[in-house]
């Protein structure tokens, strides 16, 4: 009864050919089906784009790479705050029953009324751009650490309960090992995210950066330029480079994930 | 007992992959350095030209002994907007002066005065409206210069919807937000026309696309970018009406030099440098428009700036620093007439509550010192 | 594990967070966090001074608020239901549901400020753009979410599915869908925050009306205390949202090990 299972490649390829396909009869459509003003400013041609892309790609690869530094490190200092948060929240309810309507609050801020401060405390420039980045990104972290805690299973903790085991070494041997799936989703939801915000501090003035091309793009050639395309495409990839990065470090820290993995999809 | 094992490993090599993700997320922090200023500037003096004064101040001591770092905030992306503080800073009018200046460029949503405040930047440029929101909510700021004389604003209308003032009644029109739409709303009242309730006022954001698709009837322009624009994407004069705010008396006074009056207090000698130095530049450019956009361009993201673009735009910067008639000793003064005009204007529309006396909003001391002393190069 | 002290009661839940509030408030009044900041008067406003925005002009503010929170609502319903059907189609094509995931994982990796631009030209300067743009990024966080609740389940639980021969059906709605109600509302918490954000974000590039119109037009005029009262309506729209998520959440999944 099982299948053989087809190679994720294809999968992917085929995936692309379609959105390609998809894509083109629409540009398509727009132009010469349907009546739509000015399709150029709405939808580029898929064709049109990649050439563009791979026309800049060592510029657009440059650009990507100061993002993603950048973006990294406020990632790093976003998830360790996020942990450190989640951690103290479940450790404590008091704590978890006051603060969370505060964190809710708080990731409710824009950037923009955030920024001013931010630059206040630690200048401009890099600085600014980890600090806000990692405020940005914090909260998937946590709230997913949070509910992994959360999660895990009760007869377990009786268990370890009986056994008269310390709180910190409950931690350790139970709910952290137990979390972290949890935890490594978070970081995937995270780890776009600190991508968008280091884009986002970028828009608002950098010498260098994916966002700087983006806005350059924009102001000069409008929304339906191609380059302005090429540059989301990078910025998209950049994205999904990054939750894949995070994946990886996922397979090597809890190889079992991937059996359980496994066996809910078959 | 297998599994034991191997999870123990697996939680080292964690640890050790964590461990060197740091330390390249560390190291990356020289690397963005050296990238930003190839990919900023080719000339050595911007090289620093990263995003932090602390570069600057890090390498001033070092690299450049005696020179003084003065961070410089720009209000938008290096275009010929700016072209007279790039050509100081590339024919090295900022060195001789003895400043070793970063010129920070901005963006969308960037907060000039709010940086210059800050002590981020130590001077900056936006619109002399912008500064005087600020002057009223307490911010501790100074205009020391005048760059624009005269409103770069236009309002750029498809002519076949709207063919005079009077038509832009019950329109979609095209403003920036932030007080930026003070011009528009001037006309609008100076005409009979209510603007919250005649038309619709929406913000167009950074593209002219809500023009070129027909959303709005008509957009804001400076004269120096969005318009040429606009002739760019195939517009002619025959398709536009332009009504130019500065005609209509709805124009508001635009660029300016500015900063926080605390730190004036104490670095008013390298503030008149950095003035001098820059009115040197924008001299220059003004005369030999060309070469500027030549230098402008240079720092430019190439793949999506157009240099013909950029030539215009410094023949219609130059019309608005250095306007017929006026010497070029002059440039960057304080006009007290048009400054008076503007916070009347702003007064009237709501930029400012209460009315502000001329001399809180900008010091003329520099600028009276500098045309008195030393004549124009 | 059953500490059943004050700290559990109900009233403790609800009090502990506002007396927290109010103690917050009152530093923040006094200047305790300009102190803190090193800021100054202007930087930031008082609470005195965002509560006298709030008198003076209540009805500016709830018309902005009212539009800016329909648009992140629509976006957020639409979205959570686009999400969620990707995922029960992923889980259904396990081997070719994988591209949609990775799509929607493109999806969210594009930044906001770049789909407003785009949105924008699809939809038109009004509220539909900004509803495209929330729903889009809810989209994404929905369908990564609900994936791992349908397709990670208990250990055995799906070897004991099929040693009763149930049929594919029958374990998606008897196991799946049940073991990823939790993952909903994880998700539901997380894009119940993104939505208005997003909705503001999106505002701010280009708009007519609603929050991020307004405090972007503000906070470049540098008047602080009527941005912030602009952002403190999206706060408490926000909190608001979650506060219902969790309210049914608690309802809904009372068996889970995170209810006990």
């Amino acid at each position: 009864m099982e299948k053989k299972p087809v190679n994720r490649k294809i999968v992917i390829a085929v995936w692309v050919i379609g959105v390609f396909l998809v894509w083109e009869f629409a540009a398509f459509a727009i132009r010469h089906i349907l009546p739509i003003d000015t399709p150029d400013t709405k939808l580029p041609y898929f064709h049109g784009v990649v050439i563009t892309f791979f026309q800049n790609f060592m510029d657009l690869a440059a650009s990507s790479w100061v993002t993603f530094i950048n973006a990294g490190r406020g990632f790093l200092i976003g998830t360790a705050i996020g942990c450190v948060i989640a951690f103290l929240m479940s450790w404590s309810k008091a704590i978890e029953k006051i603060a969370f309507p505060y964190l809710i609050t708080f990731q409710m801020i824009p950037v923009l009324g955030l920024a001013p401060i931010v630059y206040k405390l630690v200048g401009g420039g890099d600085e600014a751009k980890v600090a806000i980045s990692a405020l940005i990104s914090f909260f998937p972290v946590a709230v997913n650490l949070l509910d992994g805690f959360h999660s895990v299973d009760v007869q377990r903790r009786e268990l370890l309960y009986s056994y008269a085991t310390k709180k910190p070494i409950t931690y350790l041997k139970l709910m952290i090992p137990s979390a972290l799936p949890q935890l490594f989703t978070g970081m995937k939801i995270a780890a776009p995210r600190t991508i968008t915000a280091a884009i986002l501090i970028e828009m608002m003035g950098s010498t260098a950066g994916i966002g700087v091309k983006i806005l350059y793009a924009l102001y000069y050639n409008g929304a339906g330029s191609l380059l302005f395309w090429s540059c989301i495409l990078a910025a998209a990839i950049l994205g999904m480079l990054s939750s894949v990065v995070v994946s990886l470090v996922e397979r090597i820290v809890i190889p079992w994930e991937k059996a359980m993995l496994k066996k809910g999809e078959a | 007992m297998k599994r034991k094992l191997g999870r123990n490993t697996m939680k080292k090599a964690a640890a050790f992959l964590l461990g060197v993700t740091l330390i390249m997320g560390m190291s990356g922090c020289g690397v963005t350095r050296e990238e930003d200023g190839t990919s900023a500037a080719p000339t050595e003096s911007s090289s620093e030209a990263g995003d932090a004064s602390e570069a600057s101040s890090e390498d001033g001591s070092a690299s450049k002994d005696g020179l003084i770092p003065v961070t410089f905030q720009s209000k938008w992306i290096p275009q010929a907007q700016f072209m007279g503080y790039y050509v100081a800073l590339d024919k090295g009018y900022y060195e001789e002066e003895g400043l070793d200046v970063t010129i920070l460029p901005g963006g969308s949503d960037i907060n000039v005065p709010s940086v210059v405040e800050s002590g981020t930047a130590q001077i900056g440029t936006t619109n002399l409206y912008n500064v005087l929101s600020y002057q009223e909510q307490g911010y501790p700021l100074t205009t020391i210069g005048q760059v624009m004389q005269d409103s770069p604003f236009v309002f750029v209308c498809h002519k076949d919807q709207v063919s005079s003032i009077a038509d832009l009644k019950g329109k979609t029109l095209g403003v920036w937000t932030g007080g930026n739409d003070a011009p528009v709303r001037a006309l609008l009242t100076k005409n009979g026309m209510d603007p919250d309730m005649d038309a619709t006022l929406a913000s167009q954001g950074t593209t002219i696309d809500g023009f070129l698709d027909g959303t709005f009837a008509g957009y804001s322009a400076m004269t120096y970018n969005e318009l040429l624009l606009a002739y760019e994407a195939g517009y002619t004069d025959d398709d536009l009406y332009i009504i130019n705010m500065e005609q209509e008396d709805c124009g508001m006074l635009a660029d300016c030099i500015f900063v926080n009056s605390d730190w004036l207090k104490d670095n008013r000698e390298t503030a008149e440098k950095f003035m001098r130095a820059t009115i040197k530049g924008w001299a220059y450019a003004c005369e030999n428009t060309k070469e500027a956009a030549d230098i402008v361009y240079s720092y430019m993201d190439k793949s999506s700036a157009d240099y013909d673009h950029q030539v215009k735009s410094a023949e219609e910067v130059a019309k608005l620093v250095l306007p017929e008639g006026m010497d070029a000793s002059q440039i960057c003064t304080i006009p007290a007439d048009k400054v008076q005009n503007s916070i009347d204007i702003a007064l009237q529309y709501g930029i400012i509550t209460k009315d502000t006396d001329l001399n809180t909003v900008y010091d003329t001391s520099i600028m009276d010192d500098i045309t008195s002393g030393s004549t124009a190069e | 594990m059953n500490k059943s002290s004050w700290i559990d009661k109900k009233g403790f839940r609800i009090a502990a967070p506002i007396v927290f509030g109010i103690l917050f408030v009152l530093f923040w009044q006094f200047g305790g966090l300009h102190w803190l900041l090193h800021l100054r008067a202007y930087d930031f406003p008082l609470p005195t001074q965002i509560i006298d925005v709030f008198a003076t002009q209540y009805a500016v503010l709830w018309k902005h608020t009212v539009i800016t929170a329909t648009e992140a609502l629509v976006g957020l319903i639409i979205g959570s239901v686009l999400g969620f059907g990707v995922a029960v189609l992923a889980s259904w094509f396990p081997q070719w549901g994988y591209g949609g995931l990775a799509l929607m994982s493109a999806i969210n990796a594009i930044p906001t400020t770049a789909m407003a631009p785009i949105m924008n030209n699809w939809f038109g300067r009004g509220m539909g753009s900004k509803i495209a743009v929330v729903i889009f990024f809810t989209m994404a966080a929905m369908a990564i979410n609900t994936y791992r609740g349908l397709t990670v389940l208990p250990p055995f639980s799906l070897d004991l599915m099929k040693s009763y021969n149930a049929t594919k059906k029958e374990i998606f709605f008897s196991l799946r869908l049940p073991n990823c109600v939790p993952s909903i509302f994880t998700a539901l918490k997380v894009t119940t925050t993104t939505s208005m954000l997003s909705a503001i974000i999106a505002e701010f590039f280009s708009s007519y009306a609603g929050l991020g119109f307004r405090v972007n037009s503000v906070l470049q005029e540098g008047k602080n205390a009527d941005g912030w009262a602009y952002i403190a309506c999206s706060a408490i729209v926000g909190i608001i949202m979650y506060m219902i998520v969790s309210v049914v959440e608690r309802r809904v999944t009372k068996w889970h090990a995170s209810q006990r």
